[in-house]
């Protein structure tokens, strides 16, 4: 399989292990990945607040420049995601298609797809990723964390999705049931107002904590770095320190056999090491 | 308290104009049923002088001036769970987008933090095509004269490799402040 990727600006930057180890494990699953060679930032959160026509016409821009490599998009920042998905919807609609061509500077056949983490591994199916499987992931305690826009608007179970519970799961992890998964983190309003967003990352943190989980995981760089940095202010999760907040690709790469560096688990302000290692066997049942 | 409601608009052209952009962006305020679902399922409404709920019965009402003129829009973090929830399909997520492009357009936004922010953020990428967390951050910090608590943490994300000295850039950055000039325009056009 071979995809368009779009990493997006928190993929080169601050969610870095997310980019690192999504490639490493793209390349052990045999999924070429192409990086569309000059693009964009999609604008979220700050472009669909204050102008209509950025709000489209960046991510626009971008999905047009996939259009023209005529293959699928992975798109693995749910911001990104969700902002790219309103393009390919205006992109549809006959009545503006002309319009966002010509602002977006190409031409739109509808050829490409826009795929989040979450459908291209359900596309992949656990059963290939599991034949794979170099370490068990038994004794890791995880709360599944989706956060908004990998499941709204319109996508799946806006309320409880499951697909990262049962691949977790299925490569040996035991996934807790909490009730916030896809209650928001409030990421994008970290900088201007941290106060109410050290309250919603408290909460969350608190709730997986009382829940036994001894690491929160997410397929969104704005979230996981939110819910990194934001959990010392917050009550709840302090009792047994912070959790540490792990991509999803992190948790598949290390079951795939994929080493510390590979996955950037190094790079975290929260050190997910030691829950990895007090808790993951070498061999595995894989 | 009552509050006192000019509606500077003696032949209904504005009315006419709101009702025709929530429907482009999906809202059905006549549809609301008042529930409440929405304002209960929102992370921010505790926060808000006035939930997702009040701000869909003033777009009922026409009230547009007294909507747009709440702060709490701003506070909305676009999670859409309010939209999701809406038994009535009135698409209140939709209400609250569309009452922060009224409200800049009004020029009532200026005094807002996350307004500014926001504002930092489209200037960052205006110049480089991409975001630029780090000059990001300190110039919202300047800004505002409020330096984020995250500030601290700087040192620890630049050592982990988190965060780039310099900014990162689209291939023709002169190219595209062209192309993001004729997207401001076009915002101005309509």
């Amino acid at each position: 399989m071979r995809l368009a990727y779009y990493p997006g600006c928190s993929l080169s930057s601050t969610g870095r292990e997310y980019d690192l180890s999504l490639r490493a494990v793209a390349a052990r699953l045999d999924i070429g990945l192409e990086e569309l060679p000059d693009w964009n930032c999609c604008g979220a959160s700050a472009a669909h607040s204050l102008s209509p026509t950025l709000s489209l016409a960046l991510p626009v821009r971008v999905l047009l420049q996939a259009e023209s490599s005529g293959r699928d998009l992975l798109v693995p920042c749910a911001g990104c995601f969700s902002r790219l998905q309103a393009a390919r919807r205006a992109l549809t609609e006959p009545a503006h298609r002309e319009y966002w061509e010509q602002l977006g500077g190409g031409c739109w056949q509808g050829r490409v797809r826009v795929l989040s983490l979450l459908q291209l591994l359900a596309t992949i199916g656990s059963e290939q990723i599991c034949r794979q499987q170099q370490r068990s992931l038994a004794g890791l305690r995880l709360a599944a964390y989706y956060g908004c826009l990998l499941v709204r608007p319109e996508l799946g179970d806006p309320e409880n999705p499951k697909s990262m519970e049962a691949l977790l799961q299925a490569l040996g992890a035991e996934m807790v049931d909490w009730p916030f998964k896809t209650s928001c983190c409030g990421a994008g309003l970290g900088l201007p107002r941290p106060d109410l967003v050290t309250a919603m990352v408290g909460r969350l943190a608190a709730a997986a904590a009382a829940e036994g989980a001894q690491a929160l995981v997410t397929a969104c760089p704005l979230c996981q770095l939110n819910l990194e940095m934001r959990q010392s202010g917050a009550g709840g999760a302090a009792v047994g320190g912070p959790l540490p907040a792990l991509y999803l690709t992190q948790l598949l790469g290390w079951a795939l056999g994929l080493s510390v560096e590979e996955l950037g688990l190094d790079r975290h302000l929260c050190d997910p090491r030691p829950v990895l290692v007090g808790a993951v066997r070498p061999g595995g049942d894989g | 308290m009552a509050e006192k409601i000019v509606l500077p608009d003696p032949d209904g052209q504005q009315q006419q104009r709101w009702r025709q952009e929530l429907e482009a962006a999906e809202v059905v305020a006549a549809e609301c049923l008042q529930c409440g679902k929405c304002s209960a399922g929102c992370p921010a409404a505790a926060a808000m002088e006035r939930g997702p709920r009040q701000l869909m019965l003033l777009a009922k009402l026409g009230l547009i001036p007294m909507a747009i003129a709440s702060r709490g829009i701003w506070l909305c973090t676009a999670c859409y769970s309010c939209s999701a929830r809406c038994p009535a399909v009135a698409n209140p997520a939709g209400l609250l987008e569309w009452l922060r492009w009224e409200a800049v357009r009004a020029g009532v936004a200026e005094n807002d933090e996350v307004y500014q922010f926001h504002r930092q953020f489209l200037q960052s990428l205006d110049r480089h095509g991409r975001v630029w967390e780090l000059g990001l951050a300190l110039g919202y910090g300047l800004r505002s004269k409020r330096l984020s608590p995250d500030l601290r943490l700087g040192p620890a994300l630049l050592r982990r490799g988190k965060l780039r000295f310099r900014p990162h850039r689209v291939s023709d950055p002169q190219n595209w402040r062209r192309w993001f000039r004729r997207c401001r325009e076009e915002d101005e056009r309509r």
